[in-house]
């Protein structure tokens, strides 16, 4: 519904995408993609090559990097549909997190290197922010770095937990304590390393869908040059922060959420809810789905102004926090409806096709319990909105 | 893609809150409720400032507003409660009248955008209710029509009505003076405004009356109505968020357990739910009136199910952070709470427009 928000190139650019994902994926894709799995793991690395020839890995950044050097609504749909098709190889920890960071704070020489090696589609990122019992509080991490002046060189240890994808990663971005006796906010520093690096393991969490899909990241004695700081020593924290900002758009639940809702519009006028109609001719079915499709476009119109607005502005504090919570509630009240009209058929595993569904959305909806979790709980967004967009007292 | 307001939208936004901030007052509303007395916040200011012309094009003499511009001054309409035909004027009457028999009724345009005449609709009720369609007849090569209308608002005030009647049981629109239709019985909506059922008996008309032809009176009732529908909840978020900046402004002054109502963590998560809910409504409506024509019903719909749902949460919530005061008849968030219940189901309620949405 919102399509007319697009040009008529991104229009083209959408079709041409999906054309390519047609050829890629196998016929009739509806997995969530789980790169922990090998089959996805490969074809995720398939696909991100096959976006990398086309420029399309990061549509928006500049071409020297290369970017596609398109506008920003390029990388809107290449997340949301890549999401509503449920492929792999987008790795949003490069392209939406760490990308981003490095255009706006990375020396020149970190551009052309960490940001080319993106758009090549070789490489995957993960995320080391959380920390055992850190929970909710970035602040309070206590991994440290050891910077030393003679050698120039930051000597990490310390653990990272629930570190998706670190198990198939070869690059990470890490926040460190490098000021020894430092509290909070101060004498924190941005680095990225290679996962390659000696004293590093990775010791898979089995999630409550049953897959591996994150990880505890142990680092011991980990060396890495100053090359590697991102931004000054021990003025990590702005950084980290503004990393938060690319990361919480939530435009990706955006495209699950609308595909299990069209999924579910399919089925329910295949499938009868009683002898005498088919359960989308129910009227209680119609007025639900159509709550449902107004808060999933409201929620996509305000992802599109927070990944818009991010990209043409500095100032912004609201939007990113609104944008998490409404697409993060929005897929989960999606599958939560679809796990309501199929709630006969839960807890057990047939042979009839329309299983599949069914066992998709409830292992769907049981990852999906992270997405209110993960990059600052909704509970933290409402706290900055409430006191960084409103002005109400910490 | 740009989500800004431009330099002049915004100060037509400055304008409009201008003309209409201090005029509003939640005593005489109230009073209005008690005394039924025809208190209408609003609605000369607006019209000594020429603004009934918003939508008519400059060569008419009118401002040549976009209907987007125009929804942006229903958000404001909508924050001081005013009160007045002002979607049926300028939906109805200027834009309808304007894109589809311009030349037919240039008079009548110009007569409303000088403020000589009023016009007035009863159309939400006939589209949503699907009620109350007079009859038109021809007798020795005249035409009659008769019939009933009902919840017509602000009749008393206007000159003119347009409403849908039928012929051979095909639709028509029609444009009648006010002048010679009975009032049958008067009521009042939650918030005292007066509406009226009328009866229309054997009122001759001509050509003049008809608006459209026979090949696009559907098109012309989906155009009113999906700006109409736009525009008011335009109006329903500017209601809205009167009632989140008055929440704002009672939980920052009030104090309880030695400290700001403000400083605890529950008031400050529910403020930034009742926020975020306004703010994605506000941008699908604001989005919506850019893009919508006459055929886009859908686009309509989706935003009043949006309206219709989420503002309602919106008004429980802020009731329930204000506490006693807020359920007191004086402090005034009651009106807020009849305006935002009250167009629930003013041109079609949610199961109405789900029907529409997924068809």
């Amino acid at each position: 519904m919102l399509d007319t928000m697009f040009s008529e190139d991104d229009v083209i650019f959408k079709k041409e995408l999906n054309s390519l994902l047609d050829k890629l994926l196998p016929i009739n894709w509806d997995h969530y993609p789980d790169e922990t799995d090998d089959f996805h793991w490969e074809l995720s690395k398939k696909i991100k090559l096959s976006l990398s020839i086309n420029n399309w890995i990061a549509p928006s950044w500049p071409k020297e990097y290369g970017g596609g050097g398109k506008e920003v609504t390029k990388a809107i749909i290449l997340s949301e549909t890549m999401a509503y098709r449920m492929s792999p190889g987008n790795d949003r920890f490069a392209t939406r997190m760490i990308g981003p960071t490095i255009l706006k704070y990375g020396t020149s020489l970190q551009k052309k290197k960490i940001l080319s090696e993106i758009t090549s589609g070789k490489v995957q990122w993960c995320q080391g922010y959380s920390e055992p019992n850190s929970g909710s509080d970035l602040a309070s991490i206590t991994t440290k770095g050891d910077y030393n002046e003679e050698t120039e060189t930051i000597t990490i240890n310390g653990t990272k937990i629930w570190t998706t994808l670190a198990n198939r990663a070869n690059r990470m971005f890490i926040l460190v304590r490098s000021l020894p006796g430092s509290k909070r906010h101060q004498g924190l520093t941005f680095v990225v390393l290679d996962m390659n690096n000696k004293g590093i393991t990775v010791n898979p969490i089995k999630n409550i869908a049953g897959k591996f899909s994150f990880n505890e990241v142990v680092l011991k004695d980990v060396k890495i040059s100053s090359e590697n700081i991102i931004g000054k020593l021990h003025e990590g924290w702005k950084i980290a922060l503004d990393l938060l900002n690319f990361e919480r758009s939530g435009i990706d639940y955006i495209g699950w959420a609308e595909r299990c809702l069209d999924d579910l519009i399919s089925y329910s006028k295949k499938n009868r809810l009683n002898k005498y109609e088919m359960i989308f001719d129910s009227g209680t079915f119609k007025k639900s789905v159509a709550i449902l499709k107004a808060d999933l476009e409201s929620a996509k119109i305000m992802t599109y102004k927070a990944i818009w607005k991010k990209s043409v502005s500095d100032d912004i504090h609201m939007e990113p926090s609104m944008s998490k919570i409404l697409a993060t509630e929005i897929n989960n009240k999606v599958h939560d409806y679809a796990l309501e009209i199929l709630k006969d058929k839960i807890g057990f595993i047939d042979e009839d096709p329309q299983n599949n569904f069914v066992q998709r959305i409830l292992n769907h909806r049981l990852f999906f319990v992270s997405g209110g979790i993960l990059a600052g709980t909704n509970e933290i967004q409402k706290n900055i909105i409430a006191q960084r967009g409103l002005g109400l007292p910490k | 893609m740009n989500f800004n307001i431009n330099e002049t939208q915004s100060m037509l936004i400055s304008s409009a809150k201008e003309v209409l901030s201090n005029k509003y007052d939640l005593k005489l509303i109230n009073k209005r409720i008690d005394t039924k007395s025809n208190y209408l916040p609003g609605w000369k200011e607006l019209q000594e400032q020429g603004f009934m012309g918003m939508l008519a094009k400059e060569s008419i003499g009118g401002y040549g507003l976009s209907f987007h511009e125009f929804s942006l001054i229903m958000e404001v309409w909508g924050t001081y409660l005013c009160s007045g035909p002002i979607i049926e004027n300028s939906i109805a009457g200027v834009l309808t009248l304007q894109k589809y028999n311009e030349s037919k009724f240039s008079d009548i345009l110009k007569k409303i955008i000088r403020n000589q005449y009023v016009i007035t609709t009863p159309l939400s009720n006939q589209f949503y209710k699907k009620g109350n369609i007079p009859e038109i007849k021809k007798i020795k090569n005249k035409m009659y029509i008769s019939g009933s209308l009902s919840k017509v608002p602000f009749f008393e005030l206007s000159t003119h009505i347009i409403f849908i009647a039928k012929q051979n049981n095909n639709p028509k629109i029609i444009i009648l003076p006010t002048n010679k239709i009975n009032i049958e019985k008067v009521i009042f909506d939650l918030l005292g405004n007066k509406l009226v059922n009328i009866y229309i008996e054997n009122n001759n008309i001509s050509d003049d009356n008809f608006i459209g032809n026979d090949n696009n009176t559907h098109e012309i009732i989906d155009f009113m109505m999906n700006h109409m529908i736009i525009s008011k909840c335009s109006e329903m978020i500017g209601a809205s968020e009167a009632v989140l900046n008055k929440t704002i402004d009672y939980i920052k002054n009030r104090e309880q357990f030695g400290r700001s109502l403000a400083s605890f963590q529950s008031i400050q998560h529910k403020i930034s739910e009742i926020f975020t809910l306004i703010s994605e409504t506000k941008e699908l409506s604001r989005y919506l009136s850019k893009k919508i024509n006459s055929n886009q019903k859908k686009y309509s719909s989706l935003l009043k199910i949006k309206c219709n749902e989420s503002l309602n949460k919106i008004i429980w919530d802020a009731h329930q952070l204000h506490g006693a005061i807020g359920f007191t008849w004086d402090y005034g968030l009651h009106l807020y709470t009849r305006k935002i219940l009250m167009n629930k189901s003013v041109l079609g309620d949610t199961e109405f427009h789900s029907k529409i949405l997924l068809s």
